[in-house]
């Protein structure tokens, strides 16, 4: 009879102590804790490689639903978190919200003019894939995707990633907030041959 | 003569002392005899209508949202809305994987679009995970800046609520599919957020559940 007591104290208390230990991988403080809503700087000019410089600085870092906040740390710091909830709070942008930081863009959609976010500013702005794909907002225009090259961008309904270089077989590398499994990176992908994927711009590069 | 221009004041800031009467496209606001439990503001009903695509005038603003360079054709009932100040255009699919709309407003736009703001769902099980909030792109005659999002009600639901500034916008649930709905009041486009205060009730006005959905713009 003990010995059934005993299972069911420990049973009782793994499934707690389970429980607990799902709670804190769900609810990262990552951005309570880190993040901020500083104003951004205005920029007179962007440049390809400079913005590309950018994206890298997220890479190996996290994705976050509706996110927008990083730090440089060559790690996902809230790894696991469940996809699309943006109660989260977890680290990294998601597709949109990095590329609205990448390009450098205003949360006002008639805004062209450029703005530099601080990794750890989160915000993600005010566009989707979708709205991205169809050119949405004085910034960004729909190209064909022939014309595409770095730090242009290919984008579907639900996806969007920039290219950061083209191999020599025609696919493109491209980095992108991919997912909660997968963090920020670069991948290499075939977005350019997929007819769900169109071309965008971020107008007014420099170079 | 000051309560003429009380009565011009009133509306021009987006605000109403009384229900409006009339909707986004001039259409009188239908007399709806429902009372909503736990709902105070005055009550104006949404119009909506549900077509499939073989009804859809190709060079209409539904058939214009129709054509946009979606990743595919809409298959199944076309859902079509009109509010206060917004109207919106919503369908899935043949799949039945994505759910598809088109939002709009009276206020400018860019490039002359035909509508003002696009989204796109990914349907989980036939189920969003994320009301798809479309925020930034519409605005009213006055400027205000609106959010749609989309509802999905809760099982026995016939009407949706959500409170605007000085009424409440009634949304009849239609086709089958999410309920896309907007407000004026509750949007922050520094964040790209918008909260609404919504209400879902049973075809005689019962309340199932009231809720407050804050929704951001992802994906």
């Amino acid at each position: 009879m003990w010995r059934f007591r005993a299972f069911v104290v420990c049973f009782v208390a793994a499934f707690f102590l389970g429980a607990a230990g799902a709670a804190a991988a769900y609810h990262t403080r990552f951005v309570a804790s880190n993040c901020n809503t500083a104003a951004p700087t205005p920029t007179s000019y962007i440049t390809r490689d400079g913005s590309a410089a950018v994206a890298l600085r997220a890479r190996y870092e996290g994705y976050q639903w509706a996110g927008g906040c990083w730090n440089d740390n060559d790690l996902d710091d809230s790894p696991n978190d469940p996809t699309t909830d943006p109660a989260t709070g977890g680290e990294g942008g998601d597709c949109s919200g990095f590329t609205f930081k990448v390009w450098r863009e205003s949360v006002t959609e008639s805004d062209a003019s450029f703005y530099q976010w601080g990794m750890l500013r989160n915000v993600h702005g005010p566009y989707t894939a979708s709205r991205y794909k169809a050119g949405h907002g004085a910034p960004n225009s729909t190209v064909p995707k022939s014309s595409l090259i770095k730090m242009d961008a290919l984008a579907s309904e639900s996806h969007i990633g920039l290219v950061y270089a083209t191999n020599p077989d025609g696919t493109d590398q491209i980095i992108e907030a991919k997912g909660e499994a997968y963090g920020t990176g670069i991948w290499t992908r075939t977005y350019r041959g997929d007819s769900s994927y169109g071309g965008v711009r971020r107008t007014g590069w420099s170079s | 003569m000051l309560s003429t221009a009380s009565v011009l004041v009133a509306g021009c800031d987006g605000t109403h002392d009384s229900a409006p009467a009339r909707l986004m496209d001039d259409s009188p606001a239908a007399e709806l005899h429902v009372e909503f439990e736990d709902v105070e503001s005055q009550t104006v009903l949404t119009s909506v209508g549900v077509l499939n695509a073989v009804e859809v005038d190709h060079l209409s603003a539904v058939g214009a949202c129709l054509q946009q360079d979606w990743d595919d054709r809409p298959s199944g009932p076309i859902v079509v809305r009109v509010g206060v100040s917004g109207e919106s255009v919503t369908f899935r699919n043949r799949s039945r994987r994505g759910l598809y709309g088109c939002d709009n407003s009276e206020g400018p736009r860019e490039e002359d679009r035909a509508w003002c703001g696009r989204v796109f769902g990914q349907l989980y099980a036939g189920e969003l995970r994320d009301p798809r909030l479309d925020v930034g792109a519409c605005t009213t005659r006055a400027g205000g800046v609106l959010g749609f999002a989309w509802i999905e009600p809760h099982t026995g639901v016939q009407y949706v609520v959500v409170e605007q500034s000085g009424y409440a916008e009634v949304y009849e649930v239609a086709g089958g599919l999410p309920v896309r709905v907007a407000t004026t009041s509750g949007v922050e486009t520094e964040v790209s957020r918008a909260a609404f205060d919504v209400s879902e009730h049973t075809a005689d006005g019962t309340l199932i559940r009231k809720y407050r959905l804050v929704a951001r713009v992802a994906g």
